[in-house]
């Protein structure tokens, strides 16, 4: 019978062609099952004889080995692409600061999931991924599910357009000279601390759709069933906010031209930075309270706040 | 049963059990064992994946002098859930065409 440390050593002469943190954190991982063991009554033998033999735990860690052979990495100097499309389908998408000047490209491949990436000649990147066999979610998060990742300079002069289905997508931290399109059917988009110069779009399905501390030339966001949160969200132009089914709220809003809001079934809560005689205002909900008037002129904007089934409680800078 | 359509359900499963709270290695595998056959080992390579797809995060806790790692899950792992249960819906149709003989 083997001991604990008997044990532990011999599984890291087993698994010594994983990289050496690999190595720390799956070691880590038996000693602690161990010491569960022991604290679970069992003495230290009767707890590692409990346990799978040494090989057959080596054994059962190849397909991490697998992982890492599964793992693409890409990259391409921003300055040579100025926009890039993105179609993916089940993965999560990321878009991230790349902290160089390169665009960055993380992704998996393996038997049920391939990328084709081309770099045009008028400078567009386009990924398009293909499942290569049916139901592979069901085989596993290691084969559909795994996240593409994209990074990009801090300050990125070009446009995307990242597209996935069942996936999340979620985008931070970087700035954009020209549009960002964001779309997938059933997850929830998240977009935080932004600069884009042009047009920011989301459209989501199913999902949740969260703006945090962004300016952007002109926002438009979409969602069939998910609430639509803007927070410290500032547009030159137009802010088009709309949700079928769920409620809008907004706090530190602030468009240059035109702010409208429209759900059929969720409530329209929160504050805009302006003051309510700056809009020329139209407004209605049919099974609600609201604190606008229903049809206001002499504004220099346009404020159009309609809800079906719900109520709407806008306040105003005074 | 298929490797890899229990490697699936054992995703959700492990998932599942963090729905309901923060666990840790020992312990998912004893929440499991009534539901579905997991080792130690087989348990160690389906939590990597899950958080390196953000599905769940990891921290250390100290427990009777030693540290604990525990997992929690996240909104995407939520999703994940609800994306699997989707998908079994389409499995489902299939099952029961089989079932009723075609």
């Amino acid at each position: 019978m083997m001991t604990k440390a008997e044990f532990l050593n011999q599984l890291r002469g087993m698994i010594s062609n994983l990289p050496p943190e690999e190595v720390e954190r799956t070691i880590g991982y038996f000693s602690e099952i161990i010491d569960d063991r022991i604290e679970d009554g069992m003495s230290e033998k009767e707890a590692v004889a409990g346990m799978e033999s040494v090989e057959s735990v080596a054994n059962s860690l190849v397909p991490m080995q697998t992982e890492l052979k599964d793992m693409r990495q890409n990259s391409y100097l921003a300055s040579r692409v100025r926009a890039i499309f993105l179609k993916d389908v089940n993965s999560p998408v990321r878009l991230v600061c790349s902290d160089s000047d390169l665009i960055t490209l993380d992704y998996y491949e393996s038997s049920y999931k391939a990328y084709h990436i081309d770099l045009s000649q008028s400078e567009e990147l386009v990924i398009r991924c293909e499942i290569l066999r049916k139901w592979s979610g069901l085989f596993g998060f290691n084969y559909a599910f795994r996240p593409f990742t994209l990074g990009i300079p801090k300050t990125y002069f070009g446009s995307l357009t990242l597209e996935t289905t069942n996936g999340s997508i979620s985008s931070g931290g970087v700035d954009v000279s020209g549009s960002l399109a964001l779309k997938t059917s059933n997850g929830r988009i998240t977009v935080e601390n932004m600069t884009i110069g042009k047009l920011l779009s989301l459209k989501s399905a199913n999902g949740r759709l969260a703006l945090t501390g962004l300016k952007a030339g002109e926002i438009s966001a979409r969602t069939s069933n998910g609430k639509i949160e803007a927070i410290n969200v500032r547009a030159e132009q137009n802010v088009a906010l709309e949700s079928s089914n769920s409620g809008i709220h907004v706090e530190h809003l602030f468009s240059g031209s035109s702010i409208r809001l429209v759900s059929s079934n969720g409530k329209i809560s929160g504050q805009i930075d302006d003051s309510l005689r700056t809009f020329n205002v139209k407004s209605r909900t049919s099974n609600g309270s609201s604190t606008l008037p229903s049809n206001m002129g002499g504004g220099t904007k346009d404020l159009n706040v309609f809800t079906s089934n719900g109520r709407i409680d806008l306040g105003f800078l005074m | 049963m298929d490797p890899q359509l229990k490697r699936g359900l054992l995703e959700v499963c492990v998932l599942t059990v963090l729905r309901n709270e923060e666990s840790y290695g020992y312990k998912i595998i004893k929440d499991l064992s009534s539901v579905i056959e997991i080792s130690e080992s087989t348990l160690y390579p389906i939590l990597k994946r899950l958080e390196s797809g953000g599905c769940l995060i990891v921290f250390s806790k100290e427990h009777n002098g030693r540290l604990r790692k525990y997992y929690r899950i996240t909104k995407a792992g939520e999703e994940r859930i609800k994306a699997f249960l989707e998908e079994w819906k389409t499995v489902m149709d299939v099952y029961h065409y089989i079932i009723d003989g075609g």
